[in-house]
């Protein structure tokens, strides 16, 4: 041993007691506890940590405030999210597809498919819409997408869906799920192999999102627009009170 | 080594502030304690929940969980807060000002460290490299290999604390991006294998680092009916990990759930839903000196 080391030998040892010491500790227990954030939880506002916060939402919240509380319908009956149709689901996805209408006046729209995760509020409450609860539901910049698919394509990515419990689809089409057997239909036609359809739908499905792999790569035409942006457009439109009841014709599935 | 650690049951009565009451109750006052405080999901929701009606009217908001947090370090000394990831996107905080609220709020609570959530990369991986300069907390991931993109400074793969004489190791573990996350916006984010990066990553921290506890922040899911790796299936492929704080699947876990690792040892998984509703805490007692054995432990709970 180098007198060099012979030097460092007493630090060393007292390197390993140190981490001796941690060893000593025994096993852990670990309580656990839970805390609800509700308004029961007292804010004091004269702390400097809550003030600091306060002073940081400020600009932020004001900002946001005379943009999101626009009041742009009267919601009748709660929108509900569920599968496989639901209140929630059907009135997204028949915004969409007359969004879809307008905004591609060359192409025949077969329908509207909107991803049942891409919605991310569980419900839309009664009373006046505001423009927070569609940013609420729709908080991604997705924008409107036309994708051009044959029939045996549509009903490939169909099957993905309702292999997924169903995901909220427009008016117009029927999709049905017996077993591994697909049904569709586009207007009451049964949807043809080499026909093709034109689906509106985020680009966030039509690139792949979802597990829609099989879409990735299929003719696609943008619109420029965000599908969060039409919905607050069109239910802007909507002529008297929302009062969605769906009848379950869209989507059926059954083992 | 392989530690094992005990889970009591839950406090009754979640919610209620039961600090001095649990502080006396809790076995190891004359060992040493530290409290672990977590959330997961907090998807900008900064304000409360609107008035409108729905299930989580009038619920949330940062200030009550900061109000909350300020009281817990006002009880306790070792305390450690932890986000496990998908702070970003929620609400329009998010649409127009691209998390910097949130990760500005994050800092002034006293976070120490947190993890990414696959909705974290939706303003794009600069933009979060960006926001995390307002960051003085620490972002961990053991398996997002981020030294191609802008994120190489600002992501390590653990974190070290020591509290109170207890040396915690924090990794970060992320969700498969392919498939979830559009490319563009993960850039050139390479994942890898959560469980190998994982079980690598928990035995430097046990054996290299000498970790007391080995926490992993997960944005992996708790569970999935398929194979799918998730937190339950992290924790039975797993060999030296004790807590995996989980989210993605914004599970609502009434109380931590235990599943045996693959030495047998059980592992403490929790997740506290989504939106900043709940705050999970971990009181974590070491008997001191090695002395007293498990048995002593049970029977000291109440």
């Amino acid at each position: 041993m180098t007198p060099f080391f012979r030097a460092l030998l007493p630090m060393l040892v007292v390197v390993v007691v140190a981490v001796g010491c941690h060893r000593k500790l025994g096993s852990p227990e670990v309580a656990p506890e839970l805390y609800s954030i509700t308004d029961s939880v007292g804010v004091d506002t004269s702390t400097t940590l809550i003030r600091s916060m306060q002073a940081t939402i400020r600009p932020y919240a004001s900002q946001l405030d005379t943009l999101m509380n626009r009041v742009l319908a009267e919601v009748r009956l709660p929108l509900l999210k569920g599968q496989p149709e639901s209140s929630l689901g059907n009135w997204t996805a028949d915004l969409i597809a007359r969004a879809a209408e307008e905004l591609f006046p060359d192409h025949t729209v077969a329908f509207a498919v909107q991803n049942q995760g891409g919605l991310r509020v569980t419900e839309i409450g009664t009373g006046p819409l505001l423009v927070s609860e569609l940013y609420a539901l729709m908080p991604f910049d997705n924008e409107l997408v036309l994708v051009a698919l044959t029939g045996t394509e549509l009903r490939e990515f169909m099957k993905h869906t309702l292999n997924d419990g169903g995901w909220p689809v427009s008016d117009r089409l029927r999709a049905e799920r017996r077993g591994s057997e697909i049904n569709l239909w586009v207007d009451g036609q049964p949807v043809a192999d080499n026909e093709v359809y034109y689906v509106a739908m985020p680009d966030y499905v039509a690139n792949g999102g979802s597990d829609a792999a099989m879409l990735v790569g299929k003719p696609q035409i943008g619109s420029g627009r965000l599908i969060r942006d039409l919905l607050i457009e069109y239910a802007a439109r909507s002529a008297g009170p929302i009062a969605v009841v769906p009848d379950g014709s869209r989507t059926k599935i059954s083992d | 080594m392989n530690r094992r650690i005990f889970l009591r049951q839950a406090a009754v009565g979640g919610g209620l502030l039961l600090l001095p009451a649990l502080a006396n109750a809790l076995p190891g006052t004359r060992g040493r304690r530290l409290t672990i405080l977590h959330t997961n999901d907090w998807h900008s929701q900064i304000d409360p929940f609107p008035d409108d009606g729905g299930r989580n009217a009038n619920r949330g908001g940062v200030l009550r969980r900061a109000a909350l947090i300020r009281q817990i370090r006002r009880a306790e000394t070792n305390v450690l807060l932890f986000d496990s990831g998908d702070i970003f996107q929620g609400t329009p905080y998010f649409n127009f000002f691209l998390g910097e609220p949130e990760i500005k709020l994050m800092s002034q609570m006293g976070y120490d460290a947190a993890t990414i959530g696959n909705h974290d990369f939706d303003g794009g991986i600069e933009n979060l490299a960006m926001q995390l300069r307002h960051a003085n907390f620490a972002m961990v991931s053991a398996n997002y290999d981020v030294s191609a993109t802008p994120l190489r400074d600002r992501v390590e793969p653990y974190s070290i604390f020591d509290r109170g004489g207890i040396r915690v190791g924090v990794f970060g573990l992320g969700i498969e991006l392919a498939g979830l996350v559009p490319e563009k916006l993960y850039g050139n984010t390479d994942y890898a294998d959560p469980i190998e990066r994982g079980n690598e990553t928990a035995r430097r921290l046990r054996e290299r680092e000498k970790c007391d506890l080995v926490v992993c922040l997960s944005h992996l899911g708790y569970r999935y009916r398929d194979d799918k790796v998730s937190d339950v299936v992290l924790a039975r492929a797993s060999k030296d990990i004790d807590l995996i704080l989980g989210g993605h699947t914004h599970t609502f876990l009434d109380e931590p759930v235990t599943v045996d690792n693959a030495e047998g040892v059980p592992v403490i998984i929790n997740q506290v839903g989504f939106a900043g509703l709940r705050l999970g805490r971990l009181d974590i007692a070491f008997p001191g000196g090695g002395a007293r054995s498990c048995v002593a432990c049970n029977n000291l709970r109440v």
